[in-house]
């Protein structure tokens, strides 16, 4: 079986997240066998990160833009849409066979412009902290750890870490939603990731979304009255993939 | 993976879209200020049409189409492209406090190509790789089919790549023809 040949097309198709898992594939054996289309593939993605980049200076929103906005939202939430809830989700299917007709497969780690919740913030200042007591000596690592006794101390809910995931740390930090709880795990490849879970009520979506955030990429998500956060050192989509399989999990 | 829309419904969605909506309307108007101009005229528009929206439309492409065919009209009205071409850069200044002065130089180089290019191609580079959208909510925004979308998209990053890196890819293109 010979597969069909990858073209510039697809090169392009597969940075802008349109193709399928089978396409991937076919495009990342092309790219890791010719270095020359892999040189453009990667200046792409340098030109794309730096449009984003420079595109991440607005001003915050002026308040008779927000005024309007939200008579909008009025407007369109009431009136002959009165059942919109339920006509969200005939688009909802819509937007499902799309994606299916066009093997849409969108990198959530693109949705860049949402504005995180502010726990997650806290999240990254929590890597970074866990980031530094490993490499103090004075500062004791504390690698067990007891998801029941968190569970009942805190009522945080931890979700199940994979099998090969090691933690080098738990700490209980205090955040502005109450107690939050952060683990250090290294993976199998030995990176080094932080799992922060708070019990709040955010606005974090069900979907992990993953944004880069002060030098590291956080993927955050929210299961019922639990917010969850990921952060590590690689892109986004990385991070973005790894808090993926936390949610398949759950369900 | 995630599809559009999955999150549901809140009166925070359109708010939510601001940001979205603010940076296409830079990548056209190339100005900040005509930028949210545009964007605050888009969602009076936009609330005066909120009749004629389908909610098995994205609010998204619904959104930046209204901002889009809006800004082509001020365009058509006003010839405001060529007053704006005089003023070129602008948009750059200030915002090369990330990274060290390597990066600055960088990213300087690309925010005067991407404003060198033409409308329809910031338009496409625009709503794909920046603000994210899929080819399919790109072309739906502009009104135009996937097809088309592709070849300006696949134009306007040719014109963006380093020289080098451009010439290299010319010779690897197969098809690119526009549509439009």
């Amino acid at each position: 079986m010979h597969p069909e040949p990858v073209t510039e097309a697809e090169i392009q198709a597969y940075l802008d997240g349109e193709l399928d898992l089978g396409r991937r594939l076919e495009v990342e054996s092309h790219l890791a066998a010719d270095a020359e289309a892999a040189h453009i593939f990667m200046e792409d993605l340098r030109l794309r990160t730096s449009l984003r980049l420079l595109a991440t200076d607005l001003a915050d929103a002026p308040p008779e833009m927000l005024s309007a906005a939200a008579r909008l939202s009025a407007r369109l939430g009431d009136g002959p849409a009165r059942s919109f809830r339920k006509l969200w989700g005939g688009r909802m299917m819509q937007g499902l066979a799309a994606a299916a007709l066009l093997m849409i497969v969108v990198l959530p780690g693109r949705d860049v412009q949402a504005r995180p919740p502010a726990y997650v913030g806290d999240a990254v200042a929590a890597y970074r902290t866990g980031l530094l007591r490993e490499a103090m000596a004075s500062q004791i690592e504390t690698p067990r750890f007891d998801a029941g006794e968190v569970q009942r101390s805190t009522r945080i809910r931890v979700p199940r870490l994979p099998a090969q995931w090691v933690v080098t740390d738990a700490q209980i930090f205090p955040s502005k939603e109450g107690p939050a709880l952060q683990l250090m795990v290294r993976t199998p490849n030995a990176k080094k990731l932080s799992l922060f879970a708070v019990r709040a009520q955010s606005d974090a979506p069900v979907a992990p979304t993953a944004v880069r955030h002060e030098g590291a990429s956080v993927a955050y998500w929210r299961e019922g009255e639990m917010s969850y956060a990921i952060t590590g050192p690689e892109a986004p989509e990385a991070i973005d993939t790894v808090a993926e399989t936390f949610v398949d999990d759950a369900v | 993976m995630r599809i559009w829309g999955m999150s549901g419904w809140s009166s925070h969605e359109i708010e939510r879209e601001l940001p979205r909506l603010r940076g296409y309307a830079r990548a056209l108007t190339r100005d900040a200020v005509a930028a949210d101009d545009l964007v605050q005229e888009a969602l009076l528009r936009a609330y005066e049409r909120a009749s004629t929206y389908r909610p098995e439309r994205s609010l998204r492409s619904w959104l930046l189409s209204i901002l889009h065919n809006l800004f082509i009209d001020h365009k058509r009205r006003e010839g405001s492209e060529q007053r704006r071409n005089a003023r070129l850069s602008l948009l750059s200044e200030g915002l090369v406090a990330h990274g060290g002065q390597e990066q600055a130089v960088f990213l300087r180089e690309i925010a005067a190509r991407f404003e060198a290019l033409p409308e329809e191609h910031r338009a496409v580079i625009s709503l794909i790789s920046v603000q994210g959208l899929s080819y399919h909510e790109a072309a739906t925004t502009l009104g135009v089919p996937v097809g088309t979308v592709m070849s300006r998209l696949h134009r306007a990053r040719a014109a963006l790549r380093e020289p080098q890196a451009a010439e290299a890819a010319r010779l690897h293109v197969v098809g690119g023809k526009d549509a439009s």
